[in-house]
């Protein structure tokens, strides 16, 4: 692990290190770089206690008459020798028992975690106090009370960072394998928690740091080595405030604040090279989309995308094109499965209807038209009303999809009077009515959604979106983490409703099975493209583009056991390397020189059926099947 | 169940209120020299009087269990915790035979005076700047509430205290110690009160800084993480505004992590207060506690700590029963 | 080759302070009942149910990660329970195991060559260049060639299918005699599955080991299994020949479960049996026929004895249901 040079491209890092750097020199290099010797015995005049700063004295002196800059230099060594020291006891002792405790849990582990608790509820200065003026202030034992009592949050976070990487899979297959518990902490568990325990310790040395400084203004430091803080707090108690003698009360201060700073920068840079963290959310200011002026009339059905193009933009600025000019309808009472394999695009294309992309997607290009309306033309408010009234989601029912701290009900009332002024409890009555019409006992309402099992959360999504009556329902793999028999139940569910409210319903999925039982229609996306799109009988029967015709022959049927299933070589594409011309063509069993070149239109097969494929332009007999 | 999390949490309390207290009284024990002499700290005395001093304060007895004829409990640690439930916590060796108690209990209140409303200033500001900063990251705003934050944590609470104390005494007329001009007549009550407030402005001023950057660097991170949830992108979906969202969705799950904080910050809240009222010479108990460790008042110093360590362990008590409370997901200790 | 008799797994809930106080029964759970199994050599065996079935508790007693509370299991007639402590480890090194998820079961700071090599140091099966060359033959078997070309790359470089491969030669590496594979698909997609599911049956046909397949996902099974065991809140409640099972299934469970499971063929639209309610907690079990309050075609004697599984017309296939014997 390069450390080193993440750590020096890492700005703010980069900024610590070289603060730290200059602390470490002044600290070696004292004898020489100090103007005086603050260990000689100088007999003082009245003129020179308290002097101001001077060519002599560039920060004048103390109480004493000492040199300030010296002592200044001089103070570095304490302050870091304490800071490095009392880390490394409390990295020890933390870091020995956080492992333990983690990766044995059991009664070991609680007994030691409530050992560690014990100490973090009693107020540790308080602490340190009481134990040197006990066991007398000598610098190791000012070293051995930090060390000693500044294990706890490095515990903790050891613990913490054992006990989630013992559940990761790569450790449960090291046991499997055979691997003694010494063995898989030594080798996998350890490695992955080492970063993060260095990059803590280096943020305990500023407590360090702080802590030595504290007690030495307080008067419990080693009063035979010269420290920042027992400069202040000779300077603070004999008088360098009446005296005005600021250079001696605040020069040292700001030592403190410099090797502080210095450290915890390293510290923060460690961490966020160890732990990156996204940042970016949900709610950040999105940019507005162009508008693409309407040819001819407007679409009629339900929903209807034209041309849509969804960009991202990385963080250096580079652009991918994960949507590339997709084109579909879907009508009232009409069911459309969105297939197509990870990575194609079908979950960004439909969460660009709704202008929900995640952070960093663009529209870039295209329409979207809901009941003849363009969505992307749309201002703030008129945006907020059509969302969730004209077209919902079902988004996929984990955990997260639901406020885990909100009752289930509250979130369906909330969406029902966002749009609707209505009272609170009639808006409940309708929510209960909701729940249920997917199946759920209305007496569950006010539960929290970590209560309800997976098929009965994904039933709440479904009563969630209803609860505006929308045109348009849009189930994104509703059914992926759940049994095939609850899978049947949410299927029919849905189908049931959809008919009954004559919703259009879009489907979104890998499984070109369930497209096969319950949409009417299939559009076929691979690479950010529509490679297919027609009536599903005529397309499964039929197909006429490669990828399609491959798909369905990967796909197992439980009817026809016997044949091989086959696999598509390659992989899809990178949205950042996309090949120029057809995107499946490097994988085409049945790609020619054009394919490799141009990028193929969509070509009308029959009645809403159309397929991006050259082999249709060709004469005909020379295309598929 | 969770009531019987609560009746869990509220018993390892007492336990380790138990614990404190034991541990406290075998620290002193520990002391080098012999507390008699150190009690009576008159070198002249006799060695007859110091045998009447050690048996007036109770040290001719065991330590901690009397094995040596009568009552088992006949010993300095069951003395000691009689005298606890009592409510006497001995007699100061600086202060002339006054009770621990007494002296204790003003300086609590005085520190009360000046904790709380510097805690709830923090607390209030530090919310709300967090989940501005969330809000425009990445802006000058975050910047600069980070930076804010980072040279918060690099300055030592006490010389933050040194440098308002310095600035604000020399130029802007505050006062520069204790909690009462000495020897000032007051008309009415108004302006005693007054005098008080001006006596409180600077150390509350430099307890609300430190504490500030704290909770605002918390609040933000957490604002941060609530906002990338799942379940902010369903709200943003169902139609609601950000500032719906924000009210009705990230606040209260982004308050878990500061109540959190909150009772973690608790022992820094003590350490906060003992070097606040060392630099402004506030008469509290953390500056009681200093005095009485150069003063070597042991029975000060010790009912100072317990006193100490017992309201952390009940004020953290409180803030994870309101986490219970807030949190619907916890069932487990 | 391996043999499950009877074999139950019954997990104990712990108990607080106040259920001991309030003398409330033991609430255990018995994640696997009497279960039977046989793996024979060159043979994929798929053990499908869902989730709560047991079929992963099943899998770790074969495994030998976990002790059976009641049952034996024995390996080649030997009961793994009478071993000694070394003979154990040596047994332990001839099951193996594929994982689910290619993306986390790799140590993303390992090496693929280490990561192969692992079991074989683990167990001190080999050293120095015997340990290289064992490696190799593993990558080799396992469809990455050149294995030289793997030996340096890191998990993170590869794709799916290819992570999906390098599990499987960590568990070919010592060379084992029966192979369990937990979902080996289910998180690659569907266009590349096929080439793991291929290499696993040509492992069985070619190697001669025995494969135990886990999934739920009843179309593969169809086309890469031998015989089929289908399992429920515990108990093997059918199993039999794959293509006797999945064309003449026998027990009610088995009839919902495969009518349910969708087909890509939208002209075919078959009745389907959606059972109500979900799978009952694996700590309730309820009385008699387990399956009874769900069973479509239940009667009185259902809810009060417990079926054993009996002959259910073809050779080998057997149901635990009253409705085909007794």
């Amino acid at each position: 692990m390069n450390f080193g040079r993440k750590l020096w491209a890492h700005r703010l890092g980069r900024i610590g290190v070289i603060m730290l750097g200059v602390s470490v020199v002044l600290a070696i290099f004292a004898p020489v770089l100090a103007p005086y010797d603050p260990e000689e015995n100088i007999r003082p005049t009245i003129d020179d206690i308290y002097a101001g700063p001077s060519s002599e004295h560039p920060l004048g002196t103390d109480d004493a008459g000492y040199d300030v800059l010296s002592l200044l230099i001089y103070g570095s060594r304490v302050s870091l020798v304490v800071g490095f020291a009392g880390a490394i006891i409390a990295l020890f002792i933390g870091g020995l028992i956080g492992l333990v405790a983690g990766f044995r849990g059991g009664k070991l582990g609680n007994g030691l975690m409530r050992f560690t608790d014990f100490f973090l509820v009693i107020p540790d200065l308080a602490l340190q106090i009481v134990i040197v003026a006990i066991i007398g202030q000598s610098l190791q034992n000012i070293i051995l009370v930090i060390g000693a009592l500044g294990w706890t949050t490095t515990a903790r976070l050891v613990r913490a960072q054992t006990l989630s990487v013992r559940e990761r899979k790569f450790v449960t297959r090291a046991r499997a394998v055979g691997g003694s518990d010494f063995y898989i902490l030594r080798r996998h568990v350890f490695p992955q928690v080492l970063p993060l325990m260095l990059a803590n310790t280096v943020l305990t040395v500023s407590l360090a740091i702080l802590a030595e400084s504290t007690l030495a203004f307080i008067g419990l430091g080693d009063p035979t080595v010269v420290s920042w803080g027992q400069m202040l707090n000779f300077a603070f108690n004999r008088g360098a405030v009446s005296a005005g003698a600021w250079w001696a009360l605040i020069t040292p201060g700001f030592a403190i604040v410099w090797v502080v700073l210095g450290v915890t920068l390293v510290g923060n840079a460690l961490e966020d090279i160890v732990n990156p963290r996204q940042g970016r959310h949900h709610l950040e200011p999105e940019p507005i989309p162009r508008v693409v002026p309407l040819v001819g009339a407007a679409p009629t059905s339900a929903l209807a995308m034209r041309n849509l193009v969804v960009e991202f933009v990385g963080a250096d600025g580079t652009r991918s094109r994960a949507v590339d000019d997709v084109t579909f309808e879907v009508d009232k009472g009409e069911a459309l499965g969105l297939v197509g394999e990870s990575g194609c695009g079908k979950t960004t294309t439909m969460l660009a209807a709704l202008r929900l992309l995640p952070p960093g997607g663009e529209i870039a290009d295209g329409s979207v038209y809901l009941h003849g309306e363009n969505v992307l033309a749309l201002d703030e408010d008129s945006l907020r009303e059509t969302r969730w009234t004209r077209m919902a989601l079902v988004f996929q029912g984990a955990m997260n999809a639901l406020n885990p701290v909100r009752s289930v009900q509250d979130q369906i009332v909330e969406a029902i009077r966002a749009h609707a002024d209505i009272g609170q409890a009639e808006a409940r009555v309708r929510a209960i009515e909701l729940l249920e019409l997917v199946g759920i006992d209305g007496d569950r309402g006010s539960e929290y959604p970590h209560q309800f099992s997976g098929g009965m959360r994904q039933r709440a999504m479904i009563a969630l979106a209803l609860a505006c009556d929308p045109e348009v329902i849009v189930a994104d793999e509703p059914t992926t983490a759940l049994d095939v028999m609850i899978q049947a139940q949410v299927m029919e569910l849905l189908d049931r409703l959809r008919r009954q409210l004559g919703m259009g319903m879009v489907l979104i999925t890998h499984d070109l099975a369930l497209v096969a039982e319950t949409c009417d229609r299939v559009v076929v996306m691979y690479g950010g493209i529509v490679a297919e799109q027609g009536p599903v009988t005529e397309v499964f029967a039929a197909p006429k583009h490669p990828y399609t015709k491959l798909l369905l022959e990967a796909f197992p049927d439980l009817e026809e056991p016997e044949r091989p299933l086959i696999s598509i070589p390659g992989s899809p594409p990178r949205l950042d390397q996309l090949p120029p011309g057809c995107r499946f063509a490097p994988r085409c069993p049945y790609a020619f020189d054009r394919c490799h070149v141009e990028k193929p239109p969509a070509y009308p097969i029959g009645d809403r059926w159309e397929a991006a494929c050259f082999l249709l332009d060709l004469p005909v007999g020379a295309a598929l099947g | 169940m969770r009531g019987r999390l609560l009746v869990r949490k509220v018993l390892w309390s007492v336990v380790t209120v138990m614990v404190v207290i034991t541990f406290n009284f075998f620290l002193f024990r520990v002391l080098p020299g012999d507390p008699a002499k150190a009690g009576v700290r008159d070198p002249r005395l006799s060695p007859a009087a110091v045998e009447a001093a050690r048996i007036r304060f109770g040290l001719d007895k065991p330590v901690f269990l009397n094995t040596e004829g009568g009552s088992l409990f006949d010993s300095q640690y069951f003395h000691y915790l009689q005298a606890l439930s009592e409510g006497d916590l001995g007699t100061s060796y600086a202060f002339n035979n006054r009770a621990v108690t007494s002296l204790i209990g003003n300086a609590l209140r005085n520190t009360v005076w000046l904790v709380l409303p510097a805690q709830i200033l923090s607390i209030g500001a530090g919310v709300a700047l967090g989940l501005w900063a969330a809000y425009r990251r990445g802006t000058k705003i975050d910047v600069g509430a980070l930076t804010f934050s980072l040279f918060m944590w690099a300055l030592p609470t006490f010389f933050l205290g040194i440098l308002l104390l310095f600035f604000g005494s020399r130029y802007l007329g505050f006062p520069s110690a204790g909690r009462v001009t000495i020897g000032a007549n007051y008309a009415n009550a108004f302006e005693q009160f007054w005098d008080i407030a001006r006596h409180l402005f600077l150390p509350t001023l430099t307890f609300t800084l430190v504490l500030l950057g704290e909770y605002m660097l918390v609040m933000r991170s957490s604002v941060v993480e609530v906002f990338g949830e799942d379940y902010i992108q369903t709200a943003k979906a169902k139609g609601l505004s950000v500032f719906e969202i924000i009210r009705k969705h990230a606040f209260r799950n982004a308050m878990l992590p500061i109540v959190t904080l909150i009772a973690l910050n608790l022992g820094f809240t003590v350490s906060g207060a003992i070097q606040v009222e060392t630099v402004f010479s506030w008469p509290g108990l953390g500056k009681l506690t200093v005095d009485a460790v150069s003063q070597r008042d042991y029975p000060v110093l010790q009912g100072a700590f317990l006193l100490l360590a017992i309201s952390v362990i009940a004020a953290n008590l409180v803030a994870e029963l309101l986490y219970l409370r807030l949190d619907p997901r916890v069932t487990e200790v | 080759m391996l043999q499950l008799d009877d074999v139950s797994v019954t997990f104990g809930r712990p108990r607080s302070l106040s259920d001991v106080i309030a003398r409330r029964p033991r609430s255990d759970v018995r994640a696997v009942d009497e279960v039977s199994l046989e793996l024979r050599p060159g043979e994929v065996l798929a053990v499908v149910g869902e989730s709560g079935c047991g079929k992963t508790t099943t899998a770790n007693v074969i495994m030998g990660l976990l002790s059976p509370s009641a049952g034996r299991v024995l390996i080649r007639g030997e009961n793994l329970a009478g071993l000694s402590g070394g003979e154990l480890r040596r047994s332990r090194r001839k099951m193996q195991m594929v994982f689910q998820d290619p993306y986390e079961s790799l140590n993303p700071r390992m090496t693929v060559g280490q990561i192969v090599a692992e079991p074989l140091q683990v167990h001190r099966a080999a050293t120095g260049p015997e340990l290289v060359r064992r490696v190799a033959i593993a990558l080799d078997r396992a469809g990455l060639r050149p294995p030289e070309r793997y030996l340096g790359v890191r998990p993170n470089e590869l794709s799916g299918g290819q992570r999906q491969r390098v599990v499987i030669a960590s568990a070919l590496a010592l060379e084992p005699d029966v192979l369990v594979a937990d979902e080996p698909v289910s998180m690659l997609d569907v266009s590349i599955r096929a080439d793991i599911l291929n290499l696993l049956a040509s492992l069985a046909r070619d190697q001669g080991i025995a494969v135990v397949m886990i999934t739920h996902d009843m179309s593969t099974v169809a086309a890469y299994s031998d015989r089929i065991a289908v399992m429920y809140l515990g108990r093997i409640v059918e199993t039999g020949p794959t293509l006797s099972v999945l064309t003449t299934p026998s027990h009610p469970y088995t009839r919902a479960l495969l009518s349910v499971v969708p087909v890509p063929h939208p002209s075919q639209r078959k009745p389907r049996i959606i059972l109500s309610g979900e799978t009952p907690d694996p700590g309730r079990i309820p009385a008699g026929c387990r399956f009874n309050p769900r069973c479509p075609l239940v009667f009185d004697r259902c809810r009060v004895d417990d079926p054993r599984l009996m002959p259910a017309g073809s050779p080998g296939h057997d149901a635990a249901c009253w409705l085909v014997g007794g």
